[in-house]
């Protein structure tokens, strides 16, 4: 516990905490200048900036939406669609890169498929996933897992085959079977390319979560349709303010999703950032 | 007891399909002997890295025989510890989990190993370095961790392949007065493989010139320096006659392999115009 404070505390102080706060307030404020400002004071409105509604009525309309239930049911929604289909994607993806990098008829049989699957957007798979899946629900889930999936499983299979072949001598020499292979050397040789993998795919998820609460309409009302159609729908309200409330919270959530991610991989690949 | 020690037996190896075949090492025999230190050395791309491979197991030869100690290599083994050109230290692991890898491996008693270990990190200096990953750690450091990874495994023989390739000038020396120290404290069967010819008259009891592919013995020269060595002893005329002796038949060798070759040509005719 005090580790952590000092920790906290640690950032606090440094310089590079505060550099990255005054370069957020910095660009808010150019933006509030350019957007509201340079209009009244010189009477042209600016190309594409001109039309963004300036920060300070974002945070009004931010403040409008935010005490009520369905904004933050539209980040519940998401984040449990994206999670849903990033562990499940982590959970068949990692098992099968491995197993197509370490053995050879595995590779032979499945690859060939996978790789003319692959390079099929997710978002192609939408109208073909609602005919397949029996709620509305079930085929954003699925079209998210894949967009996930195919990123992990490249990454894992690229990692797993890139070891470097010293070790896995290293290892023989000393003794170790095909089991002390696989565990010790192959799987966390290949855990900063699981972590790649996993970022990566958590970007695409977001994505693909996202566009499929556009074009699925949420089910009909606005609290189950998630942050996408949160946006949809106040872009369809005439909102633009609200639309970019929409917009920074899925910028939130996605560097929220990030830092998680890079937390757990720091903390399981102790070797990788000593420096 | 000409079966002592190590025995390569009429060796031949080669890559390639049979129609365009590049013999390696063709009809090559060697007797390592016990409690000697071998030195090979022999013109970049001889084929030494290849003769390593086969006799640590990690590749079969196409003919011949190789054994140690009158039993037949067939795979990898303990009883063969090969310290690689770059650092073939396990990334992931610590120092002390390196060195104590292989015997807990193959089921030893974790507290007799790693008290074995600690007594082995404090021969090779790095006793304050046993909880620090290989990326800590010096290139000399990770040379003498390397050292005592392989002496815990009690081989029969140690195979070093071009083990202080890649050091500075400095750490080089250093690490060859440590690491002939090292084998005349223990005797331990030796094949020290280098392009050095310094290093190799420095370490040796027999010095193996080796020819230009497909790679042969082209002469054994032994050493008679007393020892304990010392750098020194590398200025007196015995040395240097040594010296002079190698690199003149190791230059020959290197020779070959300009020759038919247009650029070659002309770099020989060059080459005999200046001296």
């Amino acid at each position: 516990m005090k580790k952590k404070q000092s920790k906290i505390e640690k950032a606090l102080k440094s310089l590079t905490f505060w550099r990255g706060v005054i370069a957020l307030l910095g660009f808010v404020f150019i933006w509030e200048i350019l957007s509201k400002y340079v209009p009244i004071w010189t009477g042209t409105v600016l190309p594409w900036i001109g039309h963004v509604p300036p920060p300070t009525e974002v945070i009004e309309a931010w403040r409008e939406v935010f005490f009520l239930p369905g904004y933050w049911e539209s980040w519940y929604m998401s984040s449990g669609r994206v999670f849903a289909g990033f562990i499940a994607a982590q959970i068949l993806g990692i098992p099968f890169g491995l197993a197509l990098a370490v053995n050879k008829y595995f590779r032979d049989i499945f690859f060939p498929p996978f790789e003319i699957l692959r390079p099929i957007p997710p978002l192609a798979w939408v109208p073909a996933s609602i005919i397949f899946w029996p709620t509305t629900e079930m085929s954003i889930a699925f079209v998210t897992f894949l967009g996930a999936f195919f990123t992990i499983v490249i990454n894992v299979l690229g990692g797993a085959r890139s070891i470097d072949v010293r070790y896995l001598r290293a290892a023989q020499s000393m003794g170790a079977t095909q089991w002390d292979l696989f565990y010790k050397i192959i799987l966390p040789g290949t855990l900063p390319s699981i972590f790649t993998g996993a970022a990566v795919g958590m970007g695409i998820t977001w994505e693909v979560v996202l566009a499929g609460e556009m074009i699925s309409g949420g089910g009909g009302q606005q609290a189950s349709g998630g942050l996408g159609f949160f946006i949809w729908s106040s872009y369809m309200g005439g909102t633009v303010a609200t639309v970019i409330v929409g917009m920074i919270s899925i910028g939130i959530a996605g560097y929220l999703s990030s830092t998680l991610i890079r937390f757990i991989g720091n903390r399981s690949m102790p070797w990788r950032n000593l420096f | 007891m000409s079966q002592e020690g190590l025995l390569l037996n009429n060796i031949s190896k080669g890559f390639g399909e049979v129609w365009d075949r590049e013999e390696i090492i063709s009809d090559f025999s060697l007797n390592v002997k016990q409690s000697e230190l071998t030195v090979l050395v022999g013109p970049s791309g001889c084929g030494k890295s290849t003769l390593v491979n086969l006799i640590a197991g990690f590749d079969k030869p196409d003919d011949g025989e190789i054994s140690i100690n009158g039993k037949k290599i067939t795979e990898p083994g303990n009883d063969r510890m090969v310290v690689f050109q770059e650092t073939a230290l396990i990334p992931w692991q610590t120092t002390m989990d390196n060195v104590t890898f292989g015997p807990i491996l193959r089921g030893k008693d974790k507290n007799k190993v790693t008290e074995e270990a600690n007594r082995l990190l404090e021969k090779v200096g790095l006793k304050e370095f046993k909880d620090k990953f290989p990326i800590q750690l010096s290139g000399g450091m990770q040379r003498r961790a390397e050292l005592a990874r392989a002496m815990i495994n009690e081989p029969e023989i140690m195979i070093m392949d071009e083990p202080f390739r890649g050091l500075d000038a400095m750490s080089r020396e250093l690490m060859q007065e440590f690491f002939v120290k090292l084998f005349e404290d223990n005797r331990k069967t030796n094949l020290f493989v280098t392009s050095e010819i310094e290093e190799a008259v420095f370490l040796a009891d027999r010095v193996v010139v080796l020819s230009n592919r497909p790679t042969n013995v082209r002469k054994i020269i032994d050493i008679t320096l007393p020892r304990p060595r010392n750098f020194n002893m590398l200025s007196s005329s015995e040395a240097y006659e040594y010296k002079r002796e190698a690199m003149e038949l190791l230059h020959e060798e290197a020779m070959k392999s300009f020759k038919g070759s247009e650029v070659g040509d002309d770099f020989m005719k060059a080459y005999i115009k200046n001296t």
